[in-house]
């Protein structure tokens, strides 16, 4: 349970992820072409660490979080969990990383089945993988307490709590089976503002607690560097930038990632205000199912060059913090991907 | 030009008679954009409904007080009446556009039909108008777009037109709920680019967000609601500023900020400010103030006794016992 990472080597690592979904048609249901939620992606996340995911909807970053888990089903790359091809273990091994492995969703009631009270809900994942030591009950008001609930509402139903409680269920069943890593896939979109923050800061404290790793996944870049050690910024299925949070946020250098920095309604100085142009894309997302050519964001960037609509750009790297575009460094072959 | 006075909605429910907008006024004034936020259940959405008298009957019902636009008492009016205001004097765009349009006809069509009811012309005419508005509103080919149905168009592009409907006969006031919640951050943008436009023609918006973030960048003055009630209210900047209702200053220290600051090295992540607690339902708010159970400086006379709106200056006023000294 409290298996020592040896320093250096990430928890997760992702090399070159790509998950497409068929678009069947017909009778015979053919394949005609192919979603390219996820495209091509590479990431890590270290112990401890949280990396966030921010895209707009539609970016393919639900996507990939779930092919990280297994849940989607990767066609090509590596997933490397501690050390271990996720894509290549059989059924047995793949069970017991799973239960190191847990998500939580963007709707707090639909994840959860309206006919099972909290204690069941919550040890289920115990009861399942045979470790359950002492009473459910036990484990389950421990749960709850751990995650700021009451412990007398364990025989209650998802419909009783609130959003924000119900959110609280959510992490204390992803919590229960003591995993590595918890996939967050817009853990506080559905909430209000104020319930918003104690969810955040519940996340927070229990990450440092034990040391959790966490994949936060959200369209809120402000949700993001709160909480986010380092933050990959993605596109059409692509990462166009990756870094730490303070660089991607101070200092953003792929086209999109200034936009979309812009783009966050918020309360600034007075200085600032007059300081900061605004920068307004033109357009929309094209559709994943016919990506444009060369680099995904050419429909729209602002400073598209001829290069652009040809090749698609390789990763430029300073430190820690890259960006896939032709406005750095050079391309040193000619290649399609 | 839009003045609101005392008014009171409450819904029938079968675990009792629920108060959704308690004693709220307000006033908008032309070419202002004001803001209203709050949280969900606040009763933001309903009091923007109860001006087009749109409140679901027969469980809904406007209590008491009075709306008045120009001085007359929309309340007063036949529906008849009210059908001719609506759409034309005062005109409404919703949080989803996708549900908003109907599913069945063409864009150029509901915006044809739309036009017909209010203004005495020809069909030509009607659709020449409504294809200079989707141009108004940067869609592009809006010739071929007129025949578009709406599951044809991205959310953004919905919205568009949507925007285009509720401005096309030119109202005095728009009213919108929520207008770009449901879109990504860069296309928000657009929109707030559009709606600032849009004060060219001279037109008052009131906009309802659960966003403080978009009534910074959009609004004028701004209404803060909590559980059925205003409890600040003031232009934008003394809100972001000096905010003295305990609620408005947990909403705004509860909001992330885009930044990351320097000194936390490894830390990763500050710790919000939260407001303790949770929305109270709105079959048992506290007797007294209903931020009373959540409030940070609540003492006993906030228990029993319902605060007043206190005049703080300059048109802000919060409903605190703070506010009073």
């Amino acid at each position: 349970m409290n298996y020592k990472q040896p320093p250096k080597s990430p928890l997760l690592e992702a090399n070159d992820l790509q998950t497409w979904f068929p678009i069947k048609r017909g009778i015979l249901a053919r394949t005609v072409g192919y979603v390219r939620a996820v495209d091509i992606a590479s990431l890590y996340i270290n112990r401890g660490e949280t990396l966030g995911l921010v895209g707009e909807s539609g970016c393919g970053k639900s996507t990939l979080g779930r092919t990280l888990l297994g849940l989607e089903k990767a066609r090509r790359g590596k997933i490397l969990f501690c050390g271990k091809n996720l894509l290549k273990l059989n059924r047995r091994e793949l069970r017991e990383i799973r239960r190191r492995m847990q998500i939580i969703f963007q709707d707090p009631l639909t994840a959860l089945n309206p006919r099972m009270n909290v204690i069941d809900i919550i040890t289920e994942g115990l009861v399942a993988f045979g470790l359950l030591e002492g009473t459910r009950e036990d484990h389950a008001k421990r749960l709850m307490n751990e995650v700021g609930l009451d412990e007398e509402a364990i025989y209650r139903y998802p419909h009783e709590f609130s959003g924000g409680q119900r959110q609280r269920i959510n992490i204390a069943r992803a919590l229960s089976l003591r995993p590595d890593l918890i996939v967050c896939d817009e853990p506080v979109s559905a909430l209000d503002v104020s319930v918003q923050a104690q969810v955040i800061n519940l996340l927070m404290d229990l990450r440092d607690r034990y040391n959790l790793s966490y994949l936060f996944i959200s369209h809120d870049l402000s949700v993001v560097s709160n909480i986010a050690h380092r933050v990959a910024v993605m596109y059409l299925g692509r990462i166009v930038e990756q870094g730490s949070t303070g660089d991607i946020i101070n200092n953003p250098m792929h086209p999109y990632t200034k936009a979309l920095i812009n783009a966050v309604p918020r309360p600034d100085s007075k200085e600032i205000e007059h300081k900061r142009e605004r920068i307004i894309l033109k357009g929309e997302i094209p559709s994943p199912s016919a990506p444009p050519s060369g680099c995904m964001f050419h429909t729209r960037c602002p400073e598209v060059m001829d290069i652009c609509r040809e090749r698609a750009p390789r990763e430029t790297k300073s430190g820690m913090h890259g960006v896939w575009c032709h406005l750095y460094g050079r391309v040193v072959e000619w290649s399609s991907s | 030009m839009l003045e609101i006075n005392n008014i009171t909605v409450t819904f029938e429910t079968d675990e009792g008679i629920v108060k959704a907008v308690d004693n709220v006024s307000f006033h908008i004034d032309r070419n202002e954009i004001v803001g209203l936020v709050g949280e969900s259940g606040c009763g933001k959405s309903v009091t923007a409904l109860s001006i087009l008298r749109l409140i679901p009957l027969p469980y809904g019902r406007i209590e008491t007080g009075e709306i008045l636009f120009y001085g007359k008492n929309l309340l007063d009016l036949n529906p008849k009446e009210m059908r001719k205001i609506r759409g034309r004097a005062i005109s409404m765009i919703f949080q989803e556009p996708g549900s908003a349009l109907s599913p069945l006809h063409t864009i150029g069509r509901q915006m044809v039909e739309t036009i017909l009811l209010h203004k005495d012309i020809t069909g030509k005419e009607a659709w020449n108008i409504a294809e200079t508005w989707l141009e108004k509103v940067q869609i592009s080919d809006p010739r071929e777009r007129m025949f578009a149905y709406p599951y044809q168009l991205s959310g953004g592009m919905q919205q568009r037109v949507m925007i285009a409907m509720a401005l096309m006969l030119e109202p005095d006031l728009v009213i919108a709920d929520e207008p770009t919640t449901a879109l990504d951050v860069t296309i928000q943008a657009q929109v707030f680019e559009l709606v600032r436009e849009m004060r060219r023609f001279n037109t008052s918006m009131l906009l309802i967000t659960h966003d403080m973030g978009v009534i910074w960048e959009m609004c004028d003055r701004v209404l803060v609601m909590y559980a059925s009630r205003v409890v600040e209210e003031g232009n934008r900047d003394d809100i972001f500023s000096k905010p003295t209702h305990p609620y408005t200053i947990g909403l705004l220290e509860s909001i992330p900020k885009l930044s990351a600051p320097p000194s936390r090295g490894d830390k990763g992540g500050y710790r919000l400010k939260a407001i303790p607690g949770q929305v109270p339902s709105a079959l048992n708010y506290p007797s007294g103030c209903h931020f009373f159970d959540r409030c940070p400086d609540a003492f006993d006379r906030c228990r029993n006794e319902k605060p007043k709106l206190i005049d703080l200056g300059n048109g802000h006023k919060a409903a605190c016992f703070l506010a009073e000294k």
